[in-house]
């Protein structure tokens, strides 16, 4: 009887997970945001930061939105020879989605350890191809040293001109960070975020909401 | 008991993970600030003004899977706190289809008869934590652990005759499942002098942890429905999960 209440508990919540209201995660300007750990199937990572913690900062600009992240880190590595390629592949990178809340596009954009840098334009998330034969819209600045490596990305404003938007106040912008971080001194590779992601961080569910106006 | 019960398994299964995983990372814990008050009386402490000034905090599911992350249940609830140098004060918000309890007289096991908010307060550096309830028909319970390695005793149980408030307001008809109901207000007033009985104070620089949860009965839900502020996984005796309280002036 004992072990059948735990299991009605688990399974009265689960239901009601099912169709449940997602409370999308509200990101100011200028706030520093912790990275957390990625969320698979235990919920022990709930609310938990990675082994090797990093911060990110949105600011906006007249001329767009510029992304700063701080990331300690014992192996930076990367091994990128190149601009334009998915450079989570080849070593410790940035991952940024930014899309509009009320539209399908999203742009795509990679900064690694070694300058590098990427940016996609997809018209969907169901519709995400790379077309390596483009130029970055984006610029980057990094600076590394012993324990820590450090990205500025900046977005320009004009970008999303080009699909009727402008970074302006009355507008839904929403974005996810994703670290990817290699390192001879972990397990595995260890990936985090901000905002925190259950298993998939193309799921536009868990990208956070920015909130333009101060 | 079958919620103790429930509440040592999920121990038995997670705790392990928590003190010896293999990857032990740091919980970022929230924090919720605790605003003082003047004037906080049992007649307006549904109203009071103050109250206003005080930050809402939404209730999220019980999870017990990832995918309950970061969602709200179906019935609404917001928690806020106040506090003063006699009482600690939590007043919940509970959007509510059908308001009942089958609850008589202060000491119930509610959750398991009703509609109830429970009110979990622990110091950070002891193991000693209270539990205490509130209920649409200002019924009240307090039990207090000497720690989660003593829960499931009798004595944890023991009825106590202890002075908290209780005050609420029921939008609605109670105990009335023919129409649908609004939603229901509860103060719990909880005396200061309990919580710094054994010598730790409720205020700076002492730190004090905090979980509001709810168990929601309904003729229009399915099933009943869990939810706490902030967001707890598995059993709401998880105090690794709790907000940690920042004390305002």
């Amino acid at each position: 009887m004992k072990f059948k209440s735990l299991a009605v508990v688990s399974a009265i919540a689960a239901i009601m997970s099912l169709g449940a209201e997602y409370v999308r995660t509200e990101i100011l300007l200028d706030k520093e945001y912790p990275f957390l750990a990625r969320v698979d199937n235990d919920l022990y990572y709930y609310n938990r930061l990675p082994q090797e913690r990093g911060t990110v900062k949105f600011s906006k600009n007249a001329d767009g939105l510029v992304i700063s992240a701080k990331l300690k880190d014992s192996d930076v590595v990367a091994e990128s020879t190149a601009d334009q390629a998915s450079l989570d592949k080849t070593g410790d990178s940035l991952r940024i989605f930014l899309k509009p809340e009320n539209d399908t596009f999203v742009w795509e954009i990679f900064v690694d350890s070694n300058n590098h840098k990427s940016s996609f334009f997809h018209w969907s998330l169901g519709r995400m191809f790379y077309d390596k034969s483009g130029k970055p819209v984006i610029d980057v600045k990094t600076s590394k040293g012993d324990g820590f490596w450090n990205a500025e990305v900046f977005f320009p404003a004009s970008e999303a001109r080009k699909h009727g938007l402008d970074f302006s106040e009355r507008e839904q912008w929403t974005v996810m960070v994703v670290r990817t971080n290699y390192s001879k001194y972990l397990d595995k590779k260890e990936l985090s975020s901000y905002p925190q992601v259950i298993k998939d961080f193309t799921n536009p569910i868990y990208f956070g909401r920015l909130i333009l106006n101060k | 008991m079958k919620k103790v019960f429930m509440a040592l398994l999920a121990f038995s299964i997670l705790l392990p993970a928590f003190v010896h995983g293999k990857n032990q990372l740091e919980f970022l814990r929230p924090t919720v600030k605790v605003h003082k008050v003047e004037n906080m009386t049992l007649d307006n402490a549904i109203d009071h003004p103050a109250w206003n000034k005080s930050a809402e905090n939404r209730f999220m599911l019980f999870a017990t899977e990832p995918a309950a992350i970061n969602k709200l249940p179906k019935e609404h609830a917001n928690v806020k706190y106040l506090y003063d140098d006699k009482y600690f004060y939590v007043r919940a918000e509970f959007f509510d289809s059908d308001i009942m309890t089958t609850g008589t007289k202060h000491g119930g096991h509610f959750y398991a008869q009703g509609d109830v908010l429970e009110v979990f307060l622990k110091p950070v550096n002891h193991n000693y934590y209270w539990e205490i309830y509130g209920t649409p028909n200002e019924l009240r319970t307090r039990f207090h652990y000497p720690s989660r390695g003593t829960l499931g005793l009798p004595s944890g149980f023991a009825p106590n005759d202890l002075p908290i408030l209780v005050k609420a307001k029921v939008d609605g008809t109670f105990n009335n499942c023919s129409d649908k109901d609004t939603k229901w207000c509860v103060v719990l007033m909880i005396p200061r002098s309990e919580l710094e009985k054994y010598g730790y104070k409720f205020d700076t620089p002492s730190r004090w942890l905090v979980l509001s949860a709810r168990y929601n009965y309904s003729r229009y839900l399915d099933k009943h429905e869990y939810s706490s502020f902030p967001q707890i996984a598995l059993s709401y005796h998880f105090y690794e999960y709790y907000a940690e309280i920042e004390f305002v002036k």
